[in-house]
Order: C-alpha cells, then sequence, then structure tokens
C-alpha cells in the first residue's frame, strides 16, 4: 500500500534536493566567471595605478616599497580573494619590491593577463611593462575558488532548509485533500447490503469525481441486476405454486381412489402432475444457472448445424411418436464462439416448443446458415401457430399462450431469448395467425 | 349443488372436478375469464371457485363484475398471490374466502361446504328440517329411526330439498342442481334418485307436489 502523502514528501523532496543542487551548480559556474571577470579587472587596475605612482613619483628604484598601501605580508599563502602578490622590477629586471616576500613567483615572460603554473597551482596573472620597470599582480586559484565556493553555497543552505517546511505543508494539503476520501468511506461504510443508492458528489474533488461516477455506475448496475434477480424470485415462487398444487391435489385423489382403473388413472396423473414439477424447477435452474457473465466465460468455438444435427436426432424419438417429419432443410456451417451449452439449451428450447406446439403429422424444418449480418438459425413448424397480438408477450418469463391445451412453464422462450441478447443476438417470431404455423427466426451476429 | 370452477390451469382443474364429482356437485369449469364470466351471467351456481391469474380477463374482474351484477353466489378465491394485499383486494371485492395454492383437497372441500351452509342460513354442520337431519360432513342421512350414507347424487339431491326447508323445487330445478354441462342426462334420472331415496328412507320422506315439484318430508 502506498501512502499519498509518504510518497510526495518522497519525490517533492528529491525534486527539491535536484533542483537546489542543479541552482547552486549553474550559481557556481556563473559565480566563477563573473569572480574571474572582476578580479582580473582589479588586478589590471591595481597594476594600472602602481604604474602611475611609481612614474609620477619616480620611484622605479630601491624606494618603490615606499607607496606600498599594506606593509609586505608575511604569508607564505594567498587565501582571500581580497589578497594579490604583486612585485615590481626595474627595467632591467632587477626586482624592487614584493609585497609577499615568502612567495617567489618568477618575472613572467609574458605581458597582459594570463594564467600560469607556479608550485604546480595555477595563478592568475597580471604584468604590466613600462620603459622605466615591469609591475606584476597575481593571485592564485584557490583564493577566488574558496570564494566562489562560499558564495554558492550560502545559496545552498536556505534552499535545503525549506524542505522541512515543504514536508509539512505537504503533509498538511495531502491530509486536508485526501478528507473527502475519508467521508466516501465511511459513508459506504455506513450502508447495509441492500442500500444500493449513488453516492453523493457534493464537495468532492473533481479529481476523485470519476471514481464516484464509477462507483455510481456500479451500483446502479448492482441495483438493476439485484432487483431483476429479486423479481426473478417472487415470480418463480409463485409459478411454482401451481405446479405444487396440482400435485397435492392429485395425491388427493389417488389417495381416496379405489383399486383398478381409477387409481391407475390416478397415478398417471400425480405422475405428469410431477413430471411438470420437474420440468418447471429444471428450467428455473436453467434460467437461474445464466449468470450475467457466462457468454464471456465458458467461449469456444461451436459449429451451430453441428449442434443441430445433435438436438435433431435428441428430439427424433418423440418426434417419430407423433408423426412428425423433423429435419434440416438447410444445413451449412456456421461458426461462432459461445458458450456450446448455451447455444444448446437455447436450441433445445425451440425444437422442444415446435414439437410440442405441432399436431400429429405436421412438419418441423430447421436452417442452419450465415446469412449477412451473420449466423441464422430458424426453427419453422406446421403447428398452431401464434396470434399476432401474443406474439410480443410470448418470450416474457412464465408468459403462456391461452387454450393451447398444451402444459409448459412459459420460461421456455425467456431463456431463449436471455442466451440469444448474451451474444448480442435478437429472435423474431413470424405466424400468420392461429393454424398456420410458426417460424423462429434467430440471428446472431459474428464476434 | 352446482359448483363453477374457473382455473387455467388443466391439471388443478381436472383434479378439483373429479374430486367435486366424486363429492356429490355437479360441476363447470371453464378454463379462463371470459367463459367465467359469461357462465356466470348466463347459469346459475351455489358456489364458485376463482382463480386469479387467469388469460383472456383476469380473475379479479370476474369477481367485481359479478359482484356488480347483484350475484351474491358465494366465490371461493383460489390463487398463488398470497400477499396480503392481494387477500385483502380479493375479500373487499367481495370474495367470500381465500385459499393460497398448494392447498389440500380437504380443505378445499371443507371451506366450500362452509360457504355452501352459511349461504342456506346455518352455521352447524347438520340440516335439519324437524323430520330429516342431514349431515353434510359425513353424508349422513337420519329419518324415522333409519340412518344411512348416502351416495354423491343421492346426497346432493337431499341437500336441495333440505338447503331452503319446505321449499318446492321442480324436476328443471334439481337436474340443475345434480349436473353439469358435460352431464347426460336421462329424461328420468331425478325420479331414479328419489325412486332410490324413497326405499331406502320410506316413501314419505320426499313427497311429490303435482305440477310443481318435490319437497323435504317436514314433521
Amino acid at each position: 500500500m502506498k501512502s499519498v502523502r509518504q510518497y510526495l514528501v518522497k519525490t517533492l523532496s528529491a525534486a527539491l534536493i535536484a533542483c537546489s543542487l542543479v541552482t547552486v551548480a549553474l550559481t557556481y559556474v556563473h559565480a566563477t566567471h563573473e569572480i574571474n571577470e572582476l578580479y582580473d579587472k582589479n588586478m589590471q587596475e591595481t597594476a594600472v595605478t602602481l604604474q602611475d605612482q611609481l612614474e609620477a613619483l619616480h620611484l622605479y628604484n630601491d624606494n618603490a616599497h615606499a607607496i606600498r598601501i599594506d606593509g609586505p605580508s608575511l604569508n607564505t599563502e594567498i587565501d582571500s580573494e581580497e589578497e594579490m602578490l604583486i612585485t615590481i622590477w626595474d627595467k632591467d629586471a632587477h626586482p624592487l619590491y614584493t609585497s609577499h616576500p615568502a612567495i617567489g613567483l618568477p618575472l613572467q615572460s609574458q605581458a597582459g593577463a594570463f594564467t600560469t603554473l607556479y608550485m604546480r597551482a595555477p595563478w592568475h596573472v597580471y604584468q604590466l611593462r613600462s620603459p622605466q620597470g615591469i609591475i606584476q599582480v597575481a593571485q592564485p586559484y584557490s583564493a577566488r575558488a574558496r570564494f566562489i565556493r562560499q558564495m554558492s553555497f550560502s545559496l545552498l543552505y536556505p534552499m535545503l532548509g525549506q524542505i522541512p517546511i515543504i514536508w509539512l505543508v505537504i503533509w498538511f494539503i495531502a491530509g486536508k485533500s485526501l478528507a473527502p476520501l475519508q467521508t466516501i468511506s465511511s459513508a459506504i461504510q455506513k450502508r447495509s447490503a441492500d442500500s444500493l443508492e449513488p453516492l453523493s458528489g457534493e464537495n468532492i474533488p473533481l479529481e476523485i469525481q470519476p471514481m464516484i461516477q464509477e462507483l455510481n455506475a456500479l451500483l446502479l448496475r448492482l441495483r438493476t441486476s439485484l432487483s431483476a434477480q429479486q423479481r426473478f424470485t417472487a415470480d418463480a415462487a409463485h409459478e411454482l405454486r401451481t405446479p405444487l398444487a396440482a400435485v397435492k391435489l392429485q395425491l388427493g385423489l389417488l389417495s381416496r381412489a379405489p383399486d383398478g382403473p381409477a387409481r391407475e388413472q390416478a397415478t398417471a396423473k400425480l405422475h405428469a402432475g410431477i413430471d411438470r414439477a420437474t420440468h418447471m424447477a429444471h428450467q428455473l435452474l436453467t434460467l437461474a444457472r445464466l449468470e450475467p457473465d457466462y457468454a464471456t466465460r465458458a467461449s469456444r468455438a461451436v459449429d451451430l448445424s453441428l449442434l443441430a444435427r445433435t438436438v435433431i436426432a435428441e428430439h427424433a424419438g418423440l418426434a417419430s411418436q407423433k408423426h412428425i417429419d423433423l429435419g434440416l432443410s438447410r444445413c451449412e456451417e456456421a461458426l461462432l464462439n459461445a458458450d456450446p451449452d448455451a447455444l444448446r439449451i437455447m436450441m433445445n428450447n425451440l425444437v422442444d416448443n415446435a414439437l410440442h406446439y405441432t399436431p400429429e403429422a405436421g412438419r418441423i424444418d430447421i436452417a442452419v446458415y450465415t446469412g449477412e449480418s451473420g449466423l441464422v438459425l430458424e426453427v419453422k413448424d406446421t403447428g398452431m401457430g401464434i396470434p399476432k397480438s401474443e406474439q410480443d408477450s410470448i418470450f416474457e418469463r412464465f408468459y403462456r399462450v391461452a387454450g393451447t391445451g398444451v402444459e409448459g412453464t412459459g420460461l421456455g422462450l425467456s431463456i431463449v431469448k436471455h442466451i440469444i441478447e448474451q451474444y448480442k443476438g435478437h429472435i423474431l417470431v413470424e405466424s400468420e395467425g392461429a393454424g398456420l404455423g410458426t417460424s423462429f427466426i434467430v440471428h446472431l451476429p459474428r464476434q | 349443488m352446482r359448483v363453477l370452477i374457473i382455473e387455467d390451469d388443466r391439471m388443478i382443474g381436472e383434479s378439483l372436478v373429479t374430486a367435486l364429482r366424486n363429492g356429490g356437485y355437479s360441476v363447470d369449469w371453464a378454463r379462463d375469464g371470459e367463459t367465467g364470466n359469461s357462465s356466470l351471467k348466463t347459469d346459475t351456481y351455489d358456489l364458485v371457485l376463482l382463480d386469479l391469474g387467469l388469460p383472456k380477463l383476469p380473475g379479479l374482474e370476474v369477481l367485481k363484475q359479478l359482484r356488480q351484477r347483484k350475484n351474491p353466489v358465494p366465490l371461493l378465491i383460489l390463487t398463488a398471490r398470497d400477499s396480503i394485499t392481494d387477500r385483502v383486494q380479493g375479500l373487499d371485492l367481495g370474495a367470500d374466502d381465500y385459499l393460497v395454492k398448494p392447498f389440500a383437497l380437504e380443505e378445499v372441500e371443507a371451506r366450500i361446504r362452509v360457504l355452501l351452509r352459511r349461504n342456506a342460513g346455518h352455521a352447524e354442520a347438520t340440516l335439519n328440517n324437524g323430520a330429516i337431519t342431514l349431515n353434510t360432513l359425513t353424508k349422513e342421512v337420519q329419518y324415522r329411526g333409519t340412518s344411512l350414507i348416502l351416495s354423491a347424487r343421492e346426497y346432493a339431491l337431499m341437500y336441495a330439498l333440505m338447503e331452503k326447508p319446505g321449499k318446492v323445487l321442480s324436476r328443471a330445478a334439481l337436474e340443475e342442481k345434480l349436473y353439469g354441462w358435460d352431464d347426460e342426462i336421462s329424461s328420468n334420472t331425478v325420479e331414479v334418485y328419489i325412486y332410490a331415496l324413497r326405499k331406502k328412507l320410506g316413501n314419505s320422506v320426499i313427497r311429490n307436489i303435482r305440477g310443481l315439484g318435490y319437497v323435504a318430508a317436514s314433521a
């Protein structure tokens, strides 16, 4: 777990230190240049002033020391930027004066401003020659470097000194900016599992708004799926009572039936009732298992035409019992990335329905092919048809067309529709009305 | 006693029809709200069993229209809807009782007996007109020291005659009480059952008033 505060403190401190060092480095380079220029000029002016005085007073002789401002120094080193080594020679290069007798920088053969090495250290030198004599002013690099260092580092300390102050400021600001998160988390903490109202975005910083929006979108999705689930459970509980009521009545009749044909008939009816309740439970379970994400979870390449052959084979027995001609009218390879079990349930339900609602000696044609927009599955029967007024309702859960005389749960087509929608497809029903047969046409887009 | 069942579920409908016919009721079965509604308009029933979730016309609408026509026939709602609101709504619209699915055969039969008794103006399980005692629970009849259990149709006939003491019922009225839509009625069935009752209990148990019909013996 990363602490935003610690992260800010660490990164900002590093940035500040880096910035300070860069500033110091740049200052150092710049100051070196400036100071060298200044003190080079200083040396030159000193030399010129000295020469003017020496000439004016005719002191280019052994009395040259009379013009000195400071007495000869006993220093063996020059360590202040203000201190210079001044040496004067007469026109025959006979030494007249030196400000630091202990330092023996010899007369240089070069005039003007230049750099030279003495005692393995670099020196700034300015030499002024005239017909009367030579004045040489010199300063070691080290004397100026110390000054430059001091100047640069005097900048660094206050800069580094800011860092702890900035730490405190960050600590405070981060705490204050993150406070709304605390508010949100305590608001979430107080909620019960079923309070899924959206979170308030009031007083929440702009940067956290997207998170609130996403959370609210998630809450909305949860709420929708939860209420769908609750509705389903309520519907299911309600619908389960009907087959159970039938079973209970059938059992009541059976217990009263005398031996013989009446008892056999009552037993058969009870069996049929139990079969119906079982089928209902099975269909409900199928629907409940079609969780929102199964379509993406169990996907693999499925050939719809192969699946159609399997489903037809499974229903061949029932079809021949009813003398219904069940077969494929068109069968082309139709590949789809999907959950084979879901597609099988879908196809099974359609074929099952066709068989139940088609009278004896009827015909059921199944077609699988690849159309322009994707895969197409058609299940066409010569059955009792569906009135136009009911064609929209048949996909609703537990909806049953009245007066068909066929037992059912009202769940089959809603399962079919649910599965098709998982694959972004759609289903059409075509029926001219009672007795004129029904076609279900399923379109599944290629992913 | 003639009962109308309005129920769309085939298995429940069949079971109720079988059970009530065996119990001596004449039963009509309407499989949707519209058929039920029109049967209630054209025929006279002693009791109605009404499902609420019906195709074509919802059960509550059938009930509402029935009571709007001032038809006081006892009505028992049989439904899977068990919320308090549903029950209250059903009872407020004029239902006499409310039974939630699934229910036992015995219970629906008991409630039917209660509703029929209450409608006939007596709360006990036995009908007594001074001479004849009829137990609606056991179908046992007592007359002049003879006591015996009646068959379903005999009981239905006896019940019809005992329901309103002293009332003379025509043969057609008795036939209606005895048979539903699908029953084959031969021309003299009512007489057959009356003959059987007289044979078991004595000729005087049912009197024939010529030109009017039949009446049960009293005192």
